[in-house]
């Protein structure tokens, strides 16, 4: 920004465009309930909410009429300022990570106005969202623990521990990016993307680290699979069990903005951000470019949620520290030899490839071993914890009087991987 | 931040930080004190970012508020006892006097140094202020201290990672005997 811009037009410009952001944000959440009811509805073939307006498009406007009359009952043994203060918590720091997020193409490319679509462009603008987001972890945690409430409580530890856990993988597969662009601002990393800058998107070069942050971002804002502070099956509602009306829809807001943060960050270091192989030179199709990108990812989430069951908790745990945490660090490792040696970013590409496969075809070939229980005879049994039955052994094949027992023992695991049996 | 903008936005920081940094050894609640220290740190963070230091204040945040004060707060949440239980009583009576004698030693040592001014003035001779601030001016703030980390300080900075991978096994050993 040029340094003659006096400083009241500076706060009134970041005043102006923050409050035109948080517009945009809390629409975009209201319609994201929507569509996301819409669409995972879609995908289990049902209807969803069709009834309010067209498409039932109002629903979210009369959800919101519903929130803001129900009661927000306060528990008696509640911390009762905590809890009243830990969603306003979550949904301020939600926010305030956005501050950074460019949406598009300065308005005059090359010549930098206060009123170009980002609210402040700081030289260490990745750190901000990250060290931001890090504090989001308390509005969950003492919102569960001044509920008062063991579930709650539960809820809230499990939460934190999750997050703690998963913002180390995070942090390190980005770090990767940010070794090809050489910049922490958003706006210098998205530049660094375009045709003027290195003239690539950073996931050709990155491709592990890509995967790594997906995977990570989806635990950090605690969504299906990885939404274990709200496994009602065993916790109620987490963190959210004694919330009801405006406080529990902020709970809810906050999770939305964090989903629509980390597809922006995800859209900005991987997919370029606002460019588009030269089409982002009009400033206002910047926008709608990046918006696409993020409406992308945002799909993603609801299409995950529609798709996998949630993950056990000791599971996710050795996911984060076993499985991610090492190969964000290879990622880094591999991505630093690549930068210091100089060597062009399909280099790095192809290892990250390589690397991908390699896991993946690992997982596969060990993962034999919980798919299927392998027999004395080297068939595939279904494992014990899927089979109906205990135990298959030679000597109990015996299913029809006149058969040998080996025969019998083939024709029961044959109708067992049909799973027809149900002993 | 220059003139009396830096010395009011300074005093009111002055007043908060230590305002809520009391807040932490006066609450009877372990979780309200947990607070307070994140508030103090939040504080100390803003002092950072008055003072030009945008890497280190966000960092501060980063590591402090956001990593290390909830791990504080989530065995604080787990562990503490109920503040609002009659039976809670102040099982280390002694230590109220130790801590104000040693506090009242740091505030000495800390006014001395201040107001004889002398290692601050020497600070800014051997390490040249001026010169710093022109790096910076031109390489930017994350630039100029990476290459000070690197570079200048390269051995202290290995030397600090292997301390920390020191702890991490011993705090593996000693968990492992338990």
């Amino acid at each position: 920004m040029p340094d003659t811009t006096p400083t009241w037009l500076l706060v009134v410009a970041s005043l102006v465009k923050s409050a035109i952001l948080i517009v945009i944000l809390l629409t975009i959440f209201a319609y994201m309930t929507w569509i996301e009811r819409r669409v995972v509805a879609r995908i289990q073939g049902r209807l969803g909410p069709n009834r309010a307006g067209p498409f039932g498009a109002l629903q979210p406007l009369a959800d919101a009429i519903k929130m803001a009359f129900k009661e927000q009952i306060i528990p008696a043994q509640a911390y009762k300022a905590i809890y009243l203060i830990a969603p306003v918590i979550s949904v301020v720091v939600a926010l305030s990570a956005f501050a950074v997020v460019p949406i598009g193409n300065s308005w005059t490319p090359g010549h930098p106005s206060v009123w170009d679509p980002w609210v402040g462009d700081i030289n260490v603008g990745l750190l901000w969202i990250l060290s931001i987001s890090s504090l989001a972890v308390y509005g969950i945690v003492l919102g569960g623990w001044s509920s008062g409430n063991r579930y709650s409580l539960l809820g809230s530890l499990r939460s934190a521990a999750q997050m703690i856990s998963y913002e180390t993988s995070l942090g390190l597969a980005l770090s990767g990016t940010l070794m090809w662009a050489g910049t922490l601002s958003m706006v210098s990393i998205v530049r660094q993307q375009t045709l003027q800058g290195q003239g690539i998107w950073f996931i050709v070069a990155q491709p592990l680290g890509f995967l790594i942050y997906i995977i990570a971002a989806v635990a950090e804002v605690n969504r299906a699979p990885f939404d274990l502070p709200e496994a009602e099956q065993e916790l109620t509602a987490g963190y959210l069990t004694e919330y009801s009306g405006l406080r529990w829809s902020l709970y809810q807001m906050a999770e939305y903005i964090n989903m629509i943060t980390v597809s922006s960050v995800a859209t900005t270091l991987f997919f370029g951000g606002w460019s588009f192989f030269g089409l982002e030179r009009i400033p206002g199709l910047s926008i709608v470019i990046f918006a696409v990108k993020v409406a992308f990812f945002l799909f993603l989430f609801i299409w995950l949620r529609a798709t996998l069951p949630r993950i056990r908790y000791d599971r996710l745990m050795r996911l984060g520290w076993q499985f991610l945490l090492p190969l964000a660090v290879l990622n880094a490792v591999v991505t630093a030899a690549c930068v210091a040696l100089g060597l062009p970013w399909w280099v790095n590409g192809l290892i990250g490839l390589a690397i991908i496969v390699a896991v993946l075809a690992i997982t596969w070939q060990r993962s034999r071993q919980t798919r299927f229980a392998i027999s004395k005879t080297g068939a595939e049994l279904l494992p014990p914890s899927v089979r109906l039955v205990k135990s298959i052994e030679p000597e109990l094949g015996l299913v029809n009087g006149g058969e040998t027992a080996v025969a019998g023992v083939e024709r029961q695991q044959a109708l067992l991987q049909d799973g027809r049996v149900q002993v | 931040m220059s003139g009396p903008a830096l010395i009011i936005s300074f005093f009111v920081l002055a007043v908060a930080s230590v305002a809520s940094a009391l807040g932490v050894i006066l609450f009877r609640n372990a979780v309200y004190s947990a607070l307070s220290l994140i508030l103090t740190l939040l504080f100390l963070a803003m002092f950072y970012l008055q003072l030009g230091a945008m890497f280190i204040a966000i960092v501060q945040i980063l590591i402090y508020a956001g990593a290390i004060m909830v791990l504080f707060l989530f065995v604080v949440t787990m562990l503490a006892a109920d503040p609002r239980d009659p039976d809670l009583q102040d099982r280390l009576p002694w230590q109220r006097g130790v801590a104000a004698v040693l506090g009242l030693v740091l505030v000495g040592a800390l006014s001395y140094l201040l107001l004889s001014g002398t290692p601050l003035n020497e600070a800014a001779r051997a390490h040249g202020s001026e010169a710093l601030s022109q790096v910076v001016a031109q390489q930017g703030n994350i630039q100029a201290f990476g290459q000070a980390l690197f570079h200048g300080f390269s051995f202290a900075f290995e030397v600090t990672s292997l301390v920390i991978v020191v702890a991490i096994l011993g705090a593996l050993v000693l968990g492992r005997k338990a």
